[in-house]
């Protein structure tokens, strides 16, 4: 899949996974790899962007195996914004799928 | 080709310009994920190839804090334009500061004004008491200076004062009086002359050991700051990249020796108030004269 579609809608899937429950970081990353094909070194990094910006709080827990795990929760700001870019996505899709029947037609 | 080591060090130093606290929480997560995958079946090597380039992965991490991830730090030394002239210019002009400044309000000038003030109250005083006696006790002072027979001139004194009618029954009462006041009088005058000297000892003592207390702190940062300097230049010298903080304790010295320096103007030393002790007592010598004339208008009373 075309590198730039998947860098669009990552923010919004990793959202959406954390939404329903806390996950660390390599759990999240699994969630994603699941619904597109990604690097798995940026995610990691649109985690910690997503962090500064306040729309995941971070805490630690124990793990049964290794160091404690970073878990992160998505905050009231968080879900905003998660419905923003969801209301984003599904003009933006209408519009192209709009536009792509208007041109087969 | 690369292990976690490797990735999570050359992470670290292209992470560099975050705060420690920062780098070491992606450090962490990082490793955390290696771990997992090589728990999960994969080497260190398949694992680190998932994070894919290395310089996208740090721009991308960069990115999530605003930083320009193409920023790298200067590493060339600027050159500065030198110091010197200006500072010494500006040293130049601080020390012409001070003097005039200690020219105008030096403890010697000062001290000069609270003495001629002394010497000005004490003259009050010694008038005041005069007036409050009788008037005549005026030509007692200077007489019982010059060791002159007081009694003749305490009994002409009373024409002079317009107190003809009791003059036979206070006499004997008034002599009495007077040469009491007279003793009390230089009693008081060598008092107060040796309180003068004593209050400028003390101000003498308190100001130079308020000014060795003042001192002594820079003393102390003064060396405390060469020592360091001295150390710093030897790890400086050994490439270890401390210029800036050797200048700052160049800087330190520097300034508690300068602090010093310009210190030492402001001792009080003793030779100067001892010539100044001639002109405050000029003031005293200055009031004698106008009792002569008063002394001249009593003998033209006498001769009356």
């Amino acid at each position: 899949m075309n590198a730039q579609f998947k860098k669009g809608v990552l923010e919004l899937i990793v959202l959406e996974s954390v939404r329903k429950r806390d996950m660390y970081g390599y759990e999240l990353v699994a969630e994603v790899s699941k619904v597109v094909d990604v690097n798995e070194g940026t995610i990691y990094p649109l985690l910690k962007r997503l962090t500064n910006e306040r729309y995941f709080e971070t805490y630690l827990r124990e793990s049964t195996e290794g160091p404690p795990r970073k878990y992160y929760h998505l905050t009231a700001a968080g879900v905003l914004y998660r419905d923003q870019l969801e209301a984003e996505w599904d003009l933006f899709q209408q519009q192209v799928n709009r536009f792509l029947k208007e041109q087969r037609s | 080709m690369k292990n976690k080591e490797s990735f999570l060090k050359e992470l670290q130093s292209r992470l560099a310009v975050l705060e420690e606290a920062e780098q070491q929480d992606i450090l962490s997560e990082y490793a955390q994920h290696i771990d997992l995958r090589v728990s999960g079946g994969l080497t260190e090597e398949e694992a680190i190839r998932d994070f894919g380039d290395m310089e996208q992965l740090v721009a991308e991490i960069l990115s999530a804090y605003h930083v320009k991830p193409t920023y790298q730090a200067p590493k060339e030394k600027r050159k500065l334009p030198s110091p010197w002239p200006a500072l010494r210019r500006g040293g130049a002009r601080a020390a012409a500061f001070v003097r005039r400044l200690g020219g105008k309000c030096s403890p010697r000038k000062l001290w000069k004004a609270v003495a001629a003030w002394w010497e000005k109250v004490e003259a009050r005083l010694g008038l005041n008491k005069d007036f409050f006696e009788e008037p005549e006790t005026v030509d007692v002072l200077p007489a019982a200076e010059e060791n002159a027979a007081p009694a003749e001139l305490v009994a002409e004194g009373p024409p002079c004062s317009g107190e003809m009618d009791n003059k036979e029954a206070e006499e004997p009462v008034k002599e009495k009086k007077e040469t009491a006041w007279t003793a009390v009088g230089g009693f008081f005058r060598r008092m107060g002359h040796g309180l003068v000297r004593l209050a400028r000892a003390a101000a003498w003592l308190a100001w130079n050991l308020l000014l060795l207390l003042c001192a002594l702190p820079f003393v102390c940062l003064g060396l405390t700051a060469l020592i360091c300097l001295g150390l710093l230049a030897v790890l400086l010298a050994q490439g270890y990249p401390l210029a800036g903080v050797t200048l700052c304790c160049l800087g330190g010295a520097a300034c508690c020796a300068g602090i010093l320096g310009l210190g030492s103007g402001l001792i009080w030393h003793r030779a100067k108030p001892m010539a100044q002790t001639a002109g405050a007592e000029e003031p005293v010598l200055a009031w004698e004269p106008a009792e002569d004339a008063e002394r001249g208008d009593v003998t033209e009373n006498d001769g009356e």
